[in-house]
This record gives structure tokens, sequence and C-alpha cells, in this order.
């Protein structure tokens, strides 16, 4: 059996931690109804997908929690890529709650932001994560890079 | 009742009826996992002496499968190299295979004894840590 796919580990707790806090900005700002707390979320959610080294949840789990103790960071052997993806997803759903609260669609807006706490609250809870399974699928429909089975256990991207 | 006490508990009725939904999911696929156990036999002699063999559902396009899968069966291979055969089977090309041991999803990996018979089923990714327990377990078992 071969594989030329490397190692790939994310960090466990950091995951949860960024759920825990898209779950705590969302529903604070559902209960509040305060939006700078739902446009704080969509811009911490977007700079993870974008940009993952400097995510706000990452900078203050990597500076502050874990030198004080707080959190151990725990390797497990995870892809990133359908992670960044589902936090991609997060951000398109809470930009859109955004929009529609400030253009007084409180309905659809509150209705945008409870979405993104039922789905980050589902995978803080049990681990299901809804954007990977949309990843994994849409690699199937070849709308992701994607990779053949072409025998005998050998891979290759197409 | 104010509003903001209102919206808390809709919070906690969406939140607590989302939660119970996917626990009812994970119970019937834990189900199914011991259905698995008490039912099939492996029809086939293991080719290696500890004759732990684990089958490893997949599909030709799925990313898991290669990107995450694979490379910790590879890793359990290494770890337990001599008592560990790893046999993979194309999920769609074997249908027969895939409905016996009630593979609803790949990567699904099944972990059998020395008998043929199934000692642990795993609906989606397990991790090298999950595969190298269960393992260990029918090693010690049959020891």
């Amino acid at each position: 059996m071969t594989s030329s796919a490397p190692g790939l580990v994310v960090d466990a707790r950091l995951l949860k931690f960024s759920q825990g806090s898209v779950m705590a900005l969302t529903a604070l700002a559902f209960v509040l109804q305060f939006t700078p707390l739902a446009i704080l979320a969509a811009i911490c959610l977007g700079i993870s997908a974008i940009a993952p080294q400097i995510s706000p949840f990452r900078l203050l789990y990597r500076l502050v929690l874990v030198p004080l103790h707080i959190f151990t960071p725990k390797r497990v052997e995870d892809d990133p890529a359908p992670h960044r993806f589902a936090q991609a997803i997060g951000t398109v759903f809470m930009v859109a709650s955004v929009v529609a609260l400030s253009a007084h669609a409180s309905v659809a807006g509150w209705a945008l932001d409870l979405i993104v706490f039922v789905l980050s609250g589902i995978n803080f809870t049990v681990g299901f994560c809804a954007g990977c399974f949309v990843y994994y699928h849409l690699g199937r429909l070849g709308l992701m890079p994607r990779v053949r089975y072409v025998g005998d256990f050998h891979w290759r991207g197409v | 009742m104010p509003a903001i006490f209102a919206r808390l508990l809709l919070l906690l009725v969406i939140g607590g009826g989302t939660t119970g939904l996917i626990w009812g999911t994970q119970q019937y696929l834990r189900r199914q996992g011991r259905q698995v156990m008490r039912t099939t036999q492996f029809q086939s002699t293991p080719s290696i002496a500890a004759g732990i063999r684990i089958l490893a559902f997949h599909t030709a396009d799925c990313r898991q499968c290669f990107t995450m899968q694979d490379p910790a069966l590879q890793r359990l291979a290494t770890a337990r190299a001599g008592h560990v055969e790893i046999i993979h089977i194309d999920a769609i090309a074997q249908p027969e295979m895939a409905r016996q041991y009630r593979v609803m999803t790949v990567p699904t990996t099944v972990v059998l004894d020395p008998t043929g018979h199934a000692q642990a089923v795993n609906f989606g990714f397990a991790p090298t840590n999950t595969l190298l327990a269960q393992v260990d377990q029918i090693l010690t078992v049959h020891a």
C-alpha cells in the first residue's frame, strides 16, 4: 500500500476554541440584538478562513490561553483544508446576516446568525463539521481539488 | 416575559433540539456497528500469522480516504508490522461487501479478529490511535 499524502494534523483544542467563540459571539449577538457582535464574528471567521496564521482566535489561543495553561494544544490527525472551508462558509453566512440586519431585514439577519450558531454548536458539541461535509461533497462533484483512485490504492490528483 | 429571555429560551431550544438530533444519529450508527459485529464473518484466510485484518472501504472519489485514512492505516501497519493486514475494498465496485458491513459512508474501517469476526466498526475517518487501540485489544485477547 502506498500513498503520497503527507501527515496532516490540526490542533483540536484550537478548533474547539474557535467554534466555542463563534457560538458565544453569535448567541450573544442574537440575545442582545447587538449587530456589532455579528460583525465581529464575521471578521474573525473571515480572517480564520483567509489567513489562519493571524486568526484572532488563534492569536488569543496561542498568545494568551496556552501560556496561561488554560488550554494545552492537542494535535490530531485531520485535514485543515475542510475546516478552513467551513469557516469560509460561516463567513458568507455572517456577512449575509450583517447585510440583512443593516437593511432592516431583522428576521432574515438573525436567522442567518442562528444558522451559524447551530452549525458551530453541532461541531463544538458532537464534532460534526457541516462545512467539511459540504467540502468533501463538492470534491466529489469536481468543484474542489479532488483525487482519483487509480488502482492498488495509488491515487493521483485530477 | 422580557424579550431577552424569550430569545435565550429560543436559543436553548434550537441548540438542544439540534444536539439531540445529532446524538440520535450517532446512536443509530453505533447500533449499526454493533449489528455488524454480531452478525458478520469475513470468509477468507488471513495471510499473516496474527490474523488481524482491517477492511478499509473507500470509493474512487473519496478525498478523505486518500488524505486521511490511507496515511493513518499506513502508520498502523508500520506500528504493528506482522500483526495487521489491510484489505482495501472499493464500496462501489463491491456492493455486496458494502451491504454486508452496512457501509453508509467512506471511509469506513472494520477491524476483524483472527476468526474473521468484526470487533470494531468505524464509520468515517478513524485516526491511528483509535485503530491502534482496537488492534491492541484484539492482540491482548488472542495473545
